[in-house]
C-alpha cells in the first residue's frame, strides 16, 4: 500500500453459499463458444447489483458497476466462464460420434470418462476399443482422440453433430478440498460475482465474464473495448504441480503449490506483469497476513495476455487459484486457497487508488 | 557515438522492465524533441516536427529491451532455476553470467548429468554463491540480464544487446541529424518486443501512423554453416522485404530503396523465413498501417556476443534520416 | 449473356492475375472495375483492402443505416526470390505451400524489368544439404531456373521480386474451372454475383463488399478492414475442402453441394440458425461446417476486432486447396451469391437487435 494511513478492512470468510454456487457452475456445462447455461446463471446471480448489463457478439456478459464518487478509477476483473470440453463433429452411426477437442485437454485422460452433451447434457461415455482387441502395437500408442468416439447409446437419434460435451463430474467435498470438473475457472467466477456485490463505492468496477478463453483469449480481446478501464485484474485458476518427483529429487518446477494461497503473476507466456500491480498486490498480503505464492514464471497465460495491450494498453494484473489436475475431468483445489484469493482480491479493490500507476513502469 | 552504444548496450532493461534504459535515452534525447511520454506499457514515444502539406505522420520503432532471464524456483542449496525471458539458445548460456535488477551477479550452468543433450531451459540454474535458499539474495520473479562487455573491433562492434541497441542507436542518431523534415515523426522506443512485439502494438493503435518503420537487426548468413540468406555484413543496411510476421507495403520499400538511391547509400534487400520485428505489430494498428523495416544484418543474434559492422550502422542512420526528411508517397 | 457465363468469364480474368499477399494491386484493380457498376463507392485502404460500398434505402427515422460487411480475401499464396545463386534463385513462401507439389511448376517472375517465366526445379542429390533419396526436398531448396545466363540474372532479378504461379484457367465439363487462386477468388466472384442480384432488389442495411488483403500470411485485411467500416454484422465468404482423393470426413463436403454454413465458437449461433433456415426457405442448397475451434478464415480476426463483431462464415467448396489446379463449380458460387443477396433484400433496421442470445430470449 503506497497510502500507510490506509485503514485494513475485515476481511470476508468464504460462505457455504459461496461453495454452493460454486458447486451448481462447476456442474454445468459451458464449452468454448458455447456458454450460454454459465452466463444464464451469472446474470441472475447478479442482475440486481450492477448498472448495466449486456452480451456482446462474442458472449461475454459485461457487467458495470458505477461508482458513487466524481472521476473513479476505471476497474476492469476478468473471469472467464468457459471450460474444455468436446463438439461432436460427425455422426458414425447410431448414437456414436466423432468429436473434436476444444481447449487444452491431454488426449490421454480421455477414454473411459462419462460425459454430458448438449443442452440438455443426456448422458454419454468415450469409448475406446476394448484392450483384448487392441495389438501389441496398438497398446504401446496412446489412445488419440482419432480413435475414440462419445457414446451416447442406440436410440438417441435427437443428438447430432453440433452438439457441445463436458465430463461428467459431480461436484464434490473432499476434506479440505473441492473437487469437480470445470473448477477452472468456475472458481473465477463465483468470486467475481461475490467483489460486485460488495464493490466499494470509490471504485467503477467493470466486471467481464469472458467468453472463448480456453481457446485463445477470444471473449478477453474484446471486452475492455467499451469502458476503457484504468487498470485489469484477471482472476482465474493455474496448476499446482507440487507433487514429489518419482527419485525424490526437489521438485524445481511446480508452477504453484497447494496451501501457499493466491498465486500472483510475474510473467507467463502471453504478459510480463505490471510490476507496480505485483508490488501493490504483495504488500497487501504482508499487511494482511495474507500467505501468497509467485506464480513460477514460464509458457501458459491468462486473459490478460490479451486485455493488457487492448488499445492503447492497460496496466494488468493476475491472480490465480491454484489447483491440481486443470483441464481433466477432476480438479482439486484447497478451499483455504479459494478464500485467501478471494480476500487478497476484496483488499485490492478496497485499497486500489490511482496513484499506484503514477509510479514509473 | 561507439560510446553512446556502450552505455546503451550495457544499461540494464529486460522486457517488462525498462526502466532503467528508458531513463537513459529519454535524457539523451529530450532536447531535441518537440513531445515526449510514456505509456501505460512503458513505451517512450517522442514526437519530432508536425505534419506539413506533403507530410505523413510516421512511426519509427526500435525496442529498448533485451533478452534475460527471471528466477522460477530458490532451491534448498541456494541455486536460482530461471525462465527465460525472450528466445534464447540455452547453448549460448553455459559458462555465462547474469546480473539481477538488485545487483546480484551468478554463474549459468545446468544440471550436468542432462548435458549430454541440448539442455531445456527448466534444467539450468543461476549459482549466485549462496549456500541454502535462506541466505540466497534473488527471490522469485526477480530479473537480471546476461553480462558482457561492449567490445570494440574498429570497423565491427560486438556486445550482448546489439539486438535491438543498436536500432536505438540509429534512431536516437537520426532524430538528432533531423532538422526540418515535412514529416510528423514519431519515434518510438517500444518495450517487449523481445517476448512478442507487445510495446508497438499498444504504441500504433495510440499513433496511428500513416507509415510505420521498425530498426531492428537481421540474421547475416556470412559465418561459417551461416543460413541461405542475403544479407551479410558491411554491404550496407538491409531493406526487409518479408519475414515471418510482415511482408513490407511495397511503397515503403520503394521508399527506402529510393533514398538510398538518391544518396547513393549501399543497400541490401532481406527476405527471412523466420523471426519478426516491431513492423509485424504496427501494420496492424487500427485499419492497418504501411509498414516496413530497416535491418541492420547481424552475426550471432540473441547471443551474449551479438556483431554489427559499423559502416552498415553509420549508413544505416544516413539512409534513415534521408528517408524521413523528404516527402513519402505510399 | 447469361449471368452465370459472366460471371465464370469475370473468375477466369481475375484467376489469370497475380495477387499474391502483399501485392494484390493486379487483382485489386480488376476486381474495383467489375464493382464499379453496381456500387455507389470503390476505395482503398491504406494497406490495400478494397472496399465496395453500397448505400441501403435511407432510413425512415433518419438514423445511420446499420452495416453489413461481406469479406473476401482477394489474395493467393506466391513466392518471392530470397537469394540469387549463380543462375538459380532461391525462394521463401508466402501463404502456406506443400513443398511436394512444387517441382515441376511454371511460374512467373515479376522482375523491376518485367514479367519472366521460371520453373521449379529440384537439383541433384549431391548438390543439396543431404541426398533426400525417397524424401520431399525442403522447400528452401528447391530453386527456379529461368534459362537466363547468370550475367542476365544478375541484371535482372532482385531478392525481394515476387513469384507466382504462370497456370491459367481451364474450363471442365459441368460448370467446373481448375486453376491457382480460386481460394478465395471465387468467393470473390460469388460476392460479384451477389452485387449484381442486389441492382434489382432493395435494401435497407449499406453493404460493404470487402476485398481483404493477406489473409493467406496473416489475416491482415479481415484485422484492419473493420476498423474502417465499423460493420454491425459480417459474412466472410472463403473456401472449404471438397471431397476428393485423400479427402473425406468431417471437415469436407462434396463438390456442387451447394453453400457450406460454418458452426462453432468463431460463429454466432443465432445468425448461424438464420442463415440455415433461409437456405431452407428458399430451397438453396447447403451443407453445414463444424469449426469447434476457429475457422481459419478472416472470420478469426472479424469477429475479435473493436468491441465484437457477430459473424457468418459461409463456404464454397473446392478440391486441391492451396494447389495450381484448384477446382470448384460455379453453381456453388452463384448459389452462394444469391444467399447473401436475399439475406440482404430480407435485412431490416432492427435485424441486429433482434439477434439476441438463447439465454437472453
Amino acid at each position: 500500500m503506497n497510502n500507510t494511513n490506509d485503514q485494513l478492512i475485515d476481511l470476508p470468510i468464504l460462505t457455504d453459499e459461496m461453495i454452493g454456487l460454486l458447486e451448481t457452475l462447476s456442474n454445468i456445462a459451458g464449452v468454448s463458444g458455447n456458454e450460454i447455461a454459465v452466463r444464464s446463471i451469472i446474470r441472475d446471480s447478479i442482475a440486481g447489483f450492477v448498472d448495466e448489463l449486456h452480451t456482446d457478439a462474442l458472449g461475454n456478459l459485461i457487467a458495470l458497476k458505477k461508482a458513487k464518487v466524481e472521476k473513479p478509477l476505471k476497474v476492469l476483473i476478468a473471469a472467464h466462464m468457459d471450460e474444455v470440453g468436446f463438439m461432436l463433429v460427425e455422426k458414425e452411426s447410431d448414437g456414436i460420434f466423432r468429436f473434436k477437442v476444444i481447449g487444452g485437454i491431454d488426449e490421454r485422460a480421455l477414454a473411459g470418462k462419462p460425459v454430458q452433451v448438449g443442452k440438455k447434457q443426456k448422458p454419454g461415455v468415450i469409448g475406446a476399443c476394448p484392450v483384448h482387441l487392441s495389438t501389441r502395437e496398438e497398446r504401446e500408442r496412446i489412445l488419440s482422440v482419432d480413435t475414440l468416439r462419445i457414446d451416447t447409446g442406440p436410440g438417441t437419434s435427437e443428438i447430432q453433430p453440433g452438439e457441445y460435451a463436458t465430463f461428467a463430474t459431480k461436484f464434490i467435498r473432499m476434506g479440505q478440498s473441492v473437487c469437480g470438473k470445470a473448477l477452472d475457472n468456475r472458481i473465477g467466477v463465483a468470486t467475481l460475482i461475490e467483489l460486485i456485490k460488495n464493490c466499494p463505492e470509490n471504485i467503477e468496477l467493470i466486471a467481464a465474464f469472458t467468453a472463448q478463453e480456453e481457446i485463445g483469449l477470444r471473449g478477453a480481446t474484446v471486452a475492455p473495448f467499451r469502458y476503457d478501464p484504468d487498470v485489469a485484474f484477471v482472476i482465474d485458476c493455474t496448476p499446482a504441480n507440487d507433487q514429489p518427483a518419482w527419485d525424490q529429487s526437489e521438485n524445481t518446477h511446480y508452477k504453484t503449490k497447494l496451501n501457499q494461497g493466491p498465486a500472483i503473476y510475474a510473467s507467463d507466456g502471453r504478459t510480463m506483469y505490471d510490476y507496480r500491480l505485483i508490488h501493490f498486490l504483495t504488500s497487501l498480503c504482508e499487511n494482511y497476513a495474507i500467505p501468497y505464492q509467485i506464480r513460477q514464471p514460464g509458457p501458459g497465460g491468462t486473459d490478460a495476455g490479451a486485455i493488457h495491450l487492448s488499445k492503447n494498453g492497460i496496466p494488468t494484473a493476475s491472480v490465480s487459484v491454484p489447483g491440481r489436475y486443470a483441464h481433466t475431468a477432476a480438479m482439486i483445489v484447497r478451499i483455504a486457497d479459494w478464500e485467501k484469493h478471494f480476500q487478497l482480491m476484496t483488499a485490492a479493490l478496497a485499497h486500489l487508488h490511482a496513484d499506484i500507476l503514477k509510479a514509473d513502469r | 557515438m561507439k560510446n553512446l552504444l556502450n552505455t546503451l548496450t550495457q544499461t540494464f532493461g529486460p522486457s517488462g522492465y525498462e526502466k532503467e534504459i528508458r531513463n537513459f535515452i529519454q535524457k539523451e534525447i529530450e532536447p531535441f524533441v518537440d513531445e515526449i511520454h510514456i505509456d501505460a506499457l512503458g513505451n517512450l514515444i517522442a514526437r519530432k516536427g508536425v505534419q506539413k502539406e506533403d507530410g505523413k505522420r510516421i512511426m519509427i520503432s526500435a525496442h529498448m529491451d533485451e533478452l534475460g532471464v527471471m528466477a522460477s524456483h530458490i532451491d534448498k542449496d541456494g541455486f536460482v532455476y530461471i525462465a527465460f525471458i525472450g528466445g534464447i539458445n540455452p547453448l549460448t548460456c553455459f559458462g555465462s553470467r547474469v546480473k539481477f535488477m538488485n545487483g546480484t551477479e551468478g554463474v549459468v550452468y545446468a544440471e550436468t548429468k542432462k548435458m549430454n543433450k541440448i539442455p531445456d531451459v527448466t534444467q539450468l540454474f543461476v549459482d549466485v554463491g549462496a549456500s541454502s535458499k535462506d541466505n540466497c539474495p534473488v527471490k522469485v520473479g526477480d530479473v537480471g540480464v546476461f553480462v558482457r562487455p561492449f567490445l570494440d573491433l574498429e570497423s565491427r562492434v560486438v556486445s550482448k544487446a546489439l539486438d535491438d541497441r543498436i536500432g536505438c542507436l540509429i534512431a536516437i542518431e537520426t532524430l538528432k541529424s533531423i532538422k526540418d523534415s515535412p514529416n510528423e515523426l514519431y519515434f518510438v522506443f517500444t518495450v517487449q518486443e523481445e517476448v512478442g512485439v507487445r510495446g508497438a502494438v499498444t504504441s500504433a493503435y495510440a499513433i496511428d501512423p500513416d507509415m510505420g518503420i521498425a530498426v531492428d537487426v537481421t540474421i547475416a548468413s556470412d559465418v561459417p554453416g551461416g543460413e541461405q540468406l542475403n544479407p551479410v555484413l558491411g554491404k550496407g543496411p538491409c531493406v526487409k522485404v518479408k519475414d515471418s510476421m510482415l511482408i513490407s507495403h511495397p511503397m515503403v520499400i520503394k521508399a527506402m530503396t529510393d533514398a538510398a538511391d538518391r544518396k547513393e547509400i549501399p543497400y541490401q534487400m532481406e527476405v527471412l523465413r523466420f523471426a519478426g520485428t516491431d513492423a509485424g505489430a504496427i501494420q496492424f494498428a487500427r485499419s492497418g498501417v504501411p509498414s516496413g523495416c530497416l535491418s541492420v544484418a547481424c552475426r550471432y543474434v540473441h547471443s551474449p556476443s551479438e556483431m554489427v559492422d559499423w559502416d552498415d550502422v553509420e549508413n544505416s542512420i544516413r539512409l534513415l534520416t534521408e528517408i524521413l526528411d523528404k516527402p513519402v508517397i505510399l | 449473356m447469361e449471368e452465370k457465363t459472366k460471371i465464370k468469364e469475370f473468375l477466369c480474368e481475375i484467376i489469370s492475375l497475380p495477387g499474391i499477399s502483399g501485392y494484390e494491386t493486379p487483382v485489386t484493380n480488376a476486381i474495383a472495375k467489375a464493382w464499379e457498376p453496381f456500387v455507389d463507392e470503390v476505395k482503398v485502404s491504406k494497406i490495400g483492402n478494397l472496399y465496395g460500398i453500397k448505400r441501403g434505402s435511407p432510413s425512415k427515422d433518419g438514423k445511420p443505416n446499420k452495416r453489413l460487411m461481406l469479406a473476401v480475401h482477394m489474395d493467393g499464396i506466391g513466392m518471392v526470390i530470397a537469394k540469387i545463386s549463380g543462375e538459380l534463385l532461391y525462394f521463401a513462401p508466402i501463404g502456406g505451400f506443400d513443398p511436394r507439389i512444387l517441382p515441376g511448376q511454371f511460374v512467373n517472375i515479376h522482375s523491376q524489368k518485367g514479367d519472366f517465366p521460371g520453373i521449379i526445379v529440384q537439383l541433384a542429390p549431391n548438390l543439396l544439404s543431404e541426398s533426400y533419396e525417397g524424401k520431399p526436398v525442403p522447400l528452401d531448396q528447391l530453386v527456379i531456373d529461368t534459362g537466363l545466363e547468370e550475367k542476365m540474372v544478375k541484371e535482372t532479378f532482385r531478392v525481394g521480386d515476387i513469384i507466382s504461379y504462370a497456370n491459367l484457367p481451364q474450363e471442365l465439363p459441368t460448370d467446373c474451372i481448375a486453376g491457382h487462386s480460386l481460394d478465395n477468388r471465387a468467393s470473390v466472384a460469388a460476392v460479384t454475383q451477389c452485387l449484381t442480384e442486389l441492382q434489382h432488389m432493395r435494401h435497407s442495411w449499406d453493404v460493404f463488399a470487402v476485398g481483404t488483403t493477406q489473409e493467406e500470411t496473416a489475416f491482415l485485411g479481415g484485422a484492419t478492414s473493420p476498423f474502417d467500416i465499423l460493420p454491425d454484422l459480417a459474412i466472410v465468404i472463403d473456401v472449404t475442402f471438397a471431397k476428393g482423393p485423400g479427402a473425406d470426413g468431417w471437415r469436407t463436403v462434396a463438390l456442387e453441394s451447394g453453400v457450406s454454413i460454418g458452426y462453432g465458437a468463431n460463429l454466432h449461433p443465432m445468425l448461424f440458425a438464420e442463415i440455415k433456415q433461409l437456405c431452407e426457405q428458399l430451397d438453396i442448397p447447403y451443407t453445414l461446417s463444424p469449426q469447434p475451434l476457429m475457422s481459419g478464415t478472416d472470420a478469426d480476426p472479424i469477429q475479435i476486432t473493436g468491441a465484437g463483431v457477430p459473424t457468418i462464415l459461409l463456404s464454397i467448396p473446392l478440391r486441391y486447396m492451396h494447389t495450381p489446379v484448384e477446382i470448384i463449380s460455379i453453381k456453388d458460387v452463384m448459389r452462394t451469391g444469391h444467399l447473401m443477396a436475399e439475406f440482404i433484400a430480407r435485412l431490416s433496421p432492427d435485424f441486429i437487435e433482434k439477434i439476441v442470445w438463447e439465454d437472453e430470449q
